[in-house]
């Protein structure tokens, strides 16, 4: 069940050090979305610009500019496909907060993580990409992207949601109409790598009043987890 | 030595002569401690710290590398530059007195350092073209 998945991720916190000459602006952090223990390093006034550093478990798992964090706090949403406009820095970083619960009320940073998942898919180009819209009027405005990753790909592609807008037909596109709370109330994410485990990778985030709480990941179970409950709502 | 200066701050050095301020600006180690960019960067860092570690200071100094650049220094990275400050260093640094430096406990503090070493510190941080 996603619940328990997003329960899950929650009890794997990372650790981040910023390190900033000004840590007084600790307090309007958009780091804090994330569910992660913060402290901050004073840096001495001609030092550098500033940077964050991940612990993952107490290891060191990566540091990158504040900067290349503000993109990933504001994400570009980009097509499938393209890495226009994305840094190879924010990639990394993207990689080592997966498993990290997020919340936000910002619709685009999942956006942001959804496409980062769809274009692995379509560079892999084979394989099961299942995605739950929560209400298929949600997928609308995806039908571009989507129409893309299914003509550019051999994908088997599988959308869920409420019924409430009919989407057009599109060959490599199964949709799944359905009522049950776990897609309605659910943005919900797996592709299976294509025969490729190393390639798998998932998002589960429940929606309460508006505010997301989930987190991407790159673990072949929790995807197979993930893949299995939108299955089982078919 | 206090010739060199020539930006104004020859003045200020002439009124407190170096003779009587830090030791250090005669020592041919203070020099060749500083002789090295990773060593300027942390004695620097470390004049903001009252006491840290050799992981902070790692940190500090991959962190600092990436700063500006649009790629993410790797726990590989953070390897290399910890037994670069192990093994060189730090060992470096505390023997030109410049740091206090426990192998054994991992912690590390900036000696206190005479304001001409620290000016000088700063000078050799905000010239330098990277």
């Amino acid at each position: 069940m996603f619940d328990d998945l997003i329960e899950e991720a929650r009890k794997r916190r990372k650790r981040l050090a910023v390190y900033t000459q000004t840590p007084e602006q600790r307090r309007e952090d958009r780091l804090r979305l994330y569910d992660v223990d913060i402290e901050y390093r004073q840096l001495p006034p001609a030092g550098p610009a500033p940077f964050v550093a991940i612990y993952d478990g107490g290891d060191f798992a990566g540091a990158i500019d504040r900067e290349g964090v503000e993109q990933l706090l504001a994400p570009p949403v980009v097509r499938p496909g393209s890495t226009e406009g994305v840094s190879e820095g924010y990639r990394a970083l993207f990689d080592v907060l997966a498993h990290t619960l997020v919340t936000t009320r910002d619709r685009n940073q999942l956006l942001a993580a959804s496409r980062e998942l769809e274009d692995r898919a379509f560079r892999v180009g084979a394989g099961t990409f299942r995605a739950s819209f929560q209400r298929l009027s949600a997928f609308e405005t995806q039908v571009d992207a989507y129409r893309h990753l299914a003509s550019g790909t051999g994908l088997d592609i599988h959308i869920y949601g409420a019924g409430d807008w009919t989407p057009p037909d599109i060959e490599g596109i199964t949709y799944h109409l359905t009522d049950d709370p776990a897609v309605t109330r659910h943005w919900a994410i797996a592709f299976d790598g294509g025969g490729n485990d190393q390639q798998a990778c998932g998002l589960a985030a429940r929606e309460t009043d508006g505010e997301y709480t989930g987190f991407w990941t790159y673990d072949p179970d929790t995807v197979e987890e993930i893949a299995t409950t939108l299955d089982a709502v078919d | 030595m206090n010739e060199q200066d020539g930006d104004g701050r020859a003045a200020e050095t002439t009124e407190r002569p170096l003779v009587s301020g830090p030791a250090h600006l005669a020592d041919d180690e203070f020099y060749r401690a500083l002789a090295d960019r990773t060593r300027r960067r942390l004695a620097y860092y470390l004049t903001m710290q009252s006491e840290t570690t050799v992981e902070d200071s790692t940190t500090a100094l991959v962190g600092w590398d990436v700063s500006g650049q649009g790629s993410m220094a790797s726990p590989s990275d953070h390897k290399e530059m910890r037994t670069a400050l192990e093994h060189v260093h730090l060992p470096m640094l505390a023997d030109a007195g410049l740091i206090e430096y426990d192998p054994d406990s991992g912690t590390v503090a900036a000696e206190d350092l005479h304001e001409d070493v620290e000016w000088l510190l700063e000078r050799s941080i905000t010239t330098d073209p990277e």
